[in-house]
């Protein structure tokens, strides 16, 4: 037979779309209108298998629709289960290839081509499963989620950007994904149907038939260029979960290694460029304005604000997050939500690729978070790239290359001269072993040609103006919103919980706070400390000593927390100039009183707080103690007050 | 600050580029599948992104290579998923391999570094003694040089005619000195 022979036969033969229904009107409405609203070039027939459905209007409107010949419905008398009425469908031409499609997918222009096209590429391909937002390992954006269609994205636009940038692509994957499902019929003779016995009511049967195809040799492939929308979970509900354990688990018992051939393709990923190539085209054809921003990977205060810079950015703009990785290079990710993409660059060599990807996604501004751990060919970004930027600075890595104006001990350094700091620097060197004066004079350059130095409270320009005059400061507090945290009233038992938030290290009083605790079990002192959070050490704690550990939390959780545990005060035993501090909004929200330090952002954001008490910020700890102390006794007027205010 | 807030004074100077974006083409951003991928990772796209011609065309090329008199057939074709699978179990045996004689050269070499730290400490010690043997040297050589003057003197001394002169006198002395004592 000759190829064109075979090609005619081909374009002949017919494919049979198999649509199980059980429930779900809209959803299977949505997914017949999408079948037939697009005609193929491949001939196919599309057969409805109405499982008894428990919806008589379903059933009602699936009759109405075969009587005009648009599909083929199949009813079974009685409820047989997914797997008998998918292997109902495909048993009525023994001679056809399959499609499954779930009622809860929709499909979009020449799909079934696109799909019969990978099938027939080689005789080998068993199955072939399309790219949809809602499929394990063929899911996009993100891999292995559950994902919305992007923001801005129909069904009908993604499917054309995959048709177009992914043209012919595929990727051998080790199992097919049911909700759409291209079996060729050489496979099914050679395999058999679905496990109805062991699978009856769906889920996992699909995984089964793979395994066995595979052991007989055919493959499966992930076809690039096919967009199908699932939603997922329509027929089964909340028994989804359940069915998917228990599919697994009857996998498992016939073929022990499926887990670890599926945990091999996730860690290689290998469709991960298929998706990164619709992302580029997305960011592309994306409306809105790029920015760069430049940050750490340290988390903290840093990264809470990117994150939450980025989302309400996000209606205008597309932001793109740098970062430093391992071996001196650079990552760039999309900061938009629900969005995976992310790009290495391995710096110094691909510096030029980088430029080229930033001019490419037409980025129109840069800002500078952080530079900590970063490869100093980023400062070049800016000039090269001859794009404006801002820079806001989150501690004072400018000017200090231990960025929180502290020495050794961890406490202030009241800033010494540059004697004094090249003293520091002769323990603890800075990045790329410079000297201070020439770190001053290179970042302080970088602020100074920056369109927009913003900081976050008075105390910090002050400062940083004394090192950098001619920097454009600007004054914006973090953003946030209006934080509520009901605190439930706690009568005075004669002991004062004194809590702290956030993760402790020496500089933000980790080391004070010890002292103080090991003072209270010292002087017997009804005082015991608290702490929403971790420590970067070991230290003493309960019951060597009264202070304990909540452990690492969300930052969502925390005014819950902060209720749960019903202090008396809070403190903040910070030994440095803090720029902002989150975790004071939170305590500022509680409207309890705060004990905090007489140094950087505390003063001025407490300054018109009603229950505050600063104290030098190299105040000892049993005279902290004895502040506490004098609260304790005062706390039951305190706590009136703040019932009065209430 | 509201965020609201935030956003109104942050975006001012952003407003000019709003609804000016030059887009470029699409595969202007696409990059090799490389720059996917952490620069830690082992893995990549690997064999799974490469196209049935382009695969056969490598197996082709470490046929050629592995045994020059064959070509590729079907049936050679079909031992591969056997050779590599073999191939990966003995890179995994490798990998691990390696980090047994790495964390055994690890060992050695926190042996080698306390060793050497005990040579030095050794090196310095036998130096002081070196030093201080040195220095009894010179003091035994001067005692040496005092005891042969003394023994000088005392020869002198028994030569003397003084010393004669008075040998009676000592004989007397020890006879008197003899008496006095008890018999044991």
């Amino acid at each position: 037979m000759t190829d064109i022979e075979a090609s005619a036969i081909s374009a002949l033969s017919v494919v049979d779309v198999i649509i199980p229904v059980y429930r779900g009107l809209t959803e299977t409405r949505r997914c017949l209108e999408s079948v037939l609203a697009f005609p193929q070039r491949t001939i196919c027939e599309i057969m409805v298998v109405n499982d008894c459905s428990p919806e008589p209007a379903l059933s009602a409107w699936l009759r109405e629709l075969a009587e005009t010949g648009a599909i083929t419905l199949l009813e079974n008398p009685v409820n047989a289960g997914f797997v008998n009425a998918v292997n109902r469908g495909m048993m009525q031409h023994p001679d056809r290839d399959v499609v499954l499609l779930n009622s809860d997918a929709e499909v979009h222009g020449d799909w079934l081509d696109r799909l019969r096209h990978h099938a027939e590429s080689d005789p080998t391909i068993g199955t072939v499963t399309p790219f949809s937002n809602n499929a394990t390992i063929c899911s996009y954006p993100r891999f292995n989620q559950d994902n919305p269609l992007p923001e801005g994205w129909t069904l009908a636009a993604l499917d054309r950007a995959f048709a177009e940038v992914n043209a012919g692509l595929a990727i051998e994957i080790p199992t097919a994904v049911g909700f759409c499902m291209y079996i060729r019929r050489d496979c099914l003779q050679k395999v058999g149907y679905f496990d109805a016995l062991v699978f009856k009511r769906g889920y996992g049967e699909e995984n089964e038939f793979c395994l066995r195809a595979t052991e007989v040799g055919f493959k499966h492939l992930l076809c690039a260029d096919v967009f199908v929308y699932h939603q997922g979970g329509v027929s089964f509900g909340a028994e989804t979960s359940a069915l998917c354990a228990e599919a697994e688990r009857n996998i498992l018992e016939r073929y022990p290694h499926y887990l670890g051939m599926i945990g091999d393709h996730c860690t290689r990923d290998p469709a991960r460029v298929l998706r990164r190539r619709v992302d580029g085209f997305r960011l592309i054809h994306s409306p809105r304005p790029r920015l760069l921003f430049i940050t750490h990977i340290w988390g903290g205060g840093t990264e809470k604000h990117v994150q939450e810079l980025a989302r309400i950015l996000e209606p205008d703009f597309e932001v793109m997050i740098l970062r430093p990785t391992e071996l001196h290079g650079v990552s760039v990710e999309w900061g938009r939500s629900g969005e995976e993409f992310i790009a290495y660059f391995n710096l110094p060599h691909a510096y030029l690729k980088l430029l080229d990807f930033i001019q490419s996604l037409s980025v129109v501004r840069l800002h500078f978070h952080h530079i900590i751990g970063m490869n100093r060919q980023v400062l070049q970004l800016p000039r090269d790239l001859s794009l404006p930027y801002d820079f806001t600075l989150h501690d004072y890595y400018p000017i200090c290359p231990q960025y929180t104006l502290t020495l050794k001990d961890s406490r202030y350094c009241n800033e010494p001269d540059e004697a004094g700091c090249a003293a520091c620097l002769a323990e603890r060197p800075a990045l790329w072993g410079l000297d201070i004066v020439t770190w001053r004079e290179s970042l302080g350059k970088l602020l100074s040609d920056a369109d927009r130095v913003i900081v976050a409270s008075q105390d910090m320009e002050m400062r940083m103006r004394r090192y950098v005059p001619d920097a454009r400061y600007i004054r914006l507090p973090h953003p946030e919103p209006v934080l509520t945290i009901a605190m439930p009233h706690a009568p005075p038992c004669g002991e004062l919980k004194i809590l702290i938030l956030g993760r402790l290290t020496p500089v933000k009083g980790l080391h004070q706070l010890e002292a103080c605790a090991i003072d209270a079990r010292l002087r017997h002192l009804p005082l015991f400390f608290r702490v929403i959070g971790h420590p970067d050490r070991d230290i003493r704690q309960e019951p060597a000593i009264p202070l304990s550990f909540s452990g690492p939390y969300d930052d969502a959780e925390l005014p819950r927390l902060i209720g749960r545990e019903r202090p008396d005060v809070i403190f903040f035993p910070a030994l440095w100039p803090e720029t902002y501090s989150y975790t004071l909004s939170y305590a500022m929200a509680t409207r309890l009183p705060i004990v905090a330090p007489r140094l950087g952002a505390f003063s001025e954001r407490l300054a018109d707080y009603p229950h505050a008490c600063l104290l030098d910020w190299d105040t000892p700890a049993a005279e902290c103690n004895d502040l506490f102390m004098n609260l304790l006794e005062r706390a039951s007027n305190f706590l009136a007050e703040v019932d009065d205010d209430a | 600050m509201t965020p609201e807030d935030y956003l109104q004074q942050y975006a001012e100077p952003l407003q000019a580029s709003v609804g000016t974006v030059s887009s470029s083409d699409w595969p202007a951003l696409m990059l090799e599948p490389d720059y996917y991928y952490p620069p830690d990772s082992a893995w990549g796209p690997g064999l799974d992104t490469l196209n049935r011609t382009d695969l056969l065309g490598l197996l082709q090329q470490i046929l050629s290579i592995e045994y020059p008199q064959q070509r590729l057939s079907r049936s050679t074709a079909r031992e591969f998923p056997n050779v590599l699978q073999r191939l990966k179990d003995e890179w995994a045996w490798r990998q691990t391999e390696i980090e047994r004689l790495e964390k055994i050269l690890a060992q050695h070499q926190s042996d080698y570094e306390r060793m050497a730290a005990e040579l030095i400490e050794h090196q310095t010690e036998l130096q002081r003694q070196a030093v201080e043997l040195e220095h009894c040297q010179s003091r035994l050589a001067v005692l040496v040089n005092q005891a042969s003057t003394l023994h000088a003197n005392l020869a002198e001394l028994h030569g003397s005619t003084s010393w004669k002169l008075t040998k009676p006198l000592r004989w007397f002395g020890r006879m008197v000195k003899a008496a006095r004592t008890p018999d044991v």
